[in-house]
């Protein structure tokens, strides 16, 4: 009787962990499988807001980059990218420089990308799946031009708690801008001094392109 | 010196298919942000400079040329030759790599595109779900296991490394082509092989003219930018990796970022 009962309730325990072990394998998965549906959704309003409000709308060139300004502000994580783009360094800078670099990274970033807006103008991007693991989901897209083979563009994104979705990288195919971007950064501070090297380089940057606000006339790509 | 390359590279078929197969899980390649790898980088930066120079008033403005006045019908179909005039180079390489799979490929690509294609003028294999198989020697050599040695900027060639240098001397030595131009009358075969050497530099450049520029505009420094893109795509084509795969997690663009807090 006493063994009977014994064997009952190990056979109940047991079933319990099971259900747990499933539960909690079930768990992650579920989480995962709605925030690739939230990446997705997030890649593509930013991507429409910034064609249809931004790039296409018929609107001033201050006006313009206002918005352009906004929405990136918003989607990336500009700060921990700052961070990731000096690498090294970032560390022993005082908090002062910190700050700076941020805002003038933010600067320069929003002067290139909206120094050729216009390249964009005919550019369709069509989010075409994602995928996740335990810190960031990938949203894969392709870009389609006038003329040649769809482009593959990865979103990487990360959650910061309460659904706030932050934008880290853009990898075109297969190109991390973060990386390329960190490595061009890391030659500039090995050969003009540091971080200061950097800034100054990246400031004479932002008054090239404040002062040639027109994109420079190129051949078409 | 060509001819002893390639019967060394020969030599080593049994060798390299046993390689193919050993290192077939393919290795990792994480994207090491700070290792430049670029001993020479002052005279590779040279070199740069006067390619680029070379590529701003010479290249660049007759590939824009050919791509605006010359339709697009006519360009893909000079494309589609030029590819099919390399099939004997990636046939040999894919069977060096043991790849037999994509051997076979290669010669049904080959044989479809040289009489349904017209000449290679249409590729009309690539409609069937055969799409073109390139490889080269660096990157037989690559599979085989050999490193890629430190980055080197080639005069004219551009962005390279020793052992892709020596794939390229090993491509034109095993060549077909370039044997049966070297043992014709060289007033016939002379400008046909420069006219195909020359197309074949336009035709490369031709879809680069947009993505280079932006790449340079939007660079603090465009050298350092240039030889991080190639050697993303070269490992890419090594591991026979569209650049729309997903990576394995620690691979390619899924390294660790964690945000500032």
């Amino acid at each position: 009787m006493l063994y009977a009962l014994r064997r009952a309730t190990l056979a109940l325990r047991g079933a319990a962990a099971a259900i747990v072990l499933v539960l909690a394998a079930a768990a992650p998965a579920h989480a995962e499988a709605a925030s690739t549906a939230q990446a997705s959704a997030f890649v593509t309003k930013l991507v429409d807001t910034a064609i249809n409000d931004v790039i296409g709308a018929k609107i001033t060139n201050t006006e313009r980059e206002e918005r352009f300004r906004k929405l990136f502000v918003e989607a990336a994580d500009i700060p921990s990218i700052a961070a990731f783009v000096v690498g090294r360094e970032w560390r022993s800078a005082p908090d002062a420089q910190k700050k700076d670099f941020i805002q003038l990274f933010e600067e320069v970033s929003i002067l290139t990308w909206i120094s050729h807006l216009d390249e964009y103008k005919d550019v369709r991007i069509t989010v075409t799946g994602a995928y996740s693991d335990k810190s960031d989901i990938f949203v894969e897209s392709q870009a389609h031009t006038s003329d040649g083979k769809p482009i593959p563009i990865v979103w990487r994104i990360q959650d910061r708690g309460n659904g706030q979705l932050k934008l880290i990288d853009v990898v075109i195919e297969a190109n991390s801008m973060l990386i390329n971007t960190r490595k061009q950064y890391a030659s500039v501070m090995r050969r003009d001094g540091g971080l200061d090297g950097l800034m100054k380089s990246l400031s004479t940057m932002r008054d090239d392109l404040r002062a040639g606000k027109q994109p420079k006339p190129l051949p078409e790509g | 010196m060509i001819g002893s390359l390639l019967s060394r590279s020969l030599r080593r078929v049994g060798f390299g298919a046993l390689c193919a197969v050993a290192l077939s899980s393919a290795p990792a390649f994480a994207q090491d942000a700070d290792d430049a790898n670029d001993p020479i980088e002052p005279v590779n930066r040279a070199i740069f400079s006067f390619n680029m120079t070379l590529d701003r008033y010479a290249l660049a403005p007759v590939a824009s040329g050919y791509r605006d006045y010359i339709p697009a019908p006519a360009r893909s179909g000079v494309h589609n030759v030029l590819v099919n005039l390399r099939s004997p180079i990636d046939l040999l390489n894919t069977l060096l790599q043991g790849d037999f799979d994509r051997s076979l490929i290669v010669l049904k690509r080959f044989v479809v595109n040289s009489t349904a294609g017209i000449g290679g003028l249409i590729d009309a294999a690539a409609e069937t779900g055969d799409e073109r198989q390139e490889e080269d020697f660096g990157q037989t050599l690559a599979v085989w296991g050999v490193g890629e040695g430190p980055y080197l900027v080639l005069p004219l060639l551009g962005p390279s490394n020793p052992r892709d240098t020596v794939g390229l001397v090993a491509d034109i030595g095993s060549d077909p082509l370039f044997w049966l131009g070297m043992g014709s009358d060289w007033d016939a075969a002379g400008p046909l092989m420069w006219t195909r050497v020359g197309m074949t530099v336009i035709d490369n450049r031709v879809p680069l003219l947009g993505p280079l520029e932006e790449l340079e505009r939007t660079s603090v420094d465009y050298y350092v930018a240039v030889r991080d893109f190639v050697r993303q795509r070269r490992m890419l084509a090594i591991m026979n990796r569209s650049t729309a795969d997903r990576p394995e997690e620690g691979e390619g663009y899924r390294f660790s970022f964690s945000p500032q807090s």
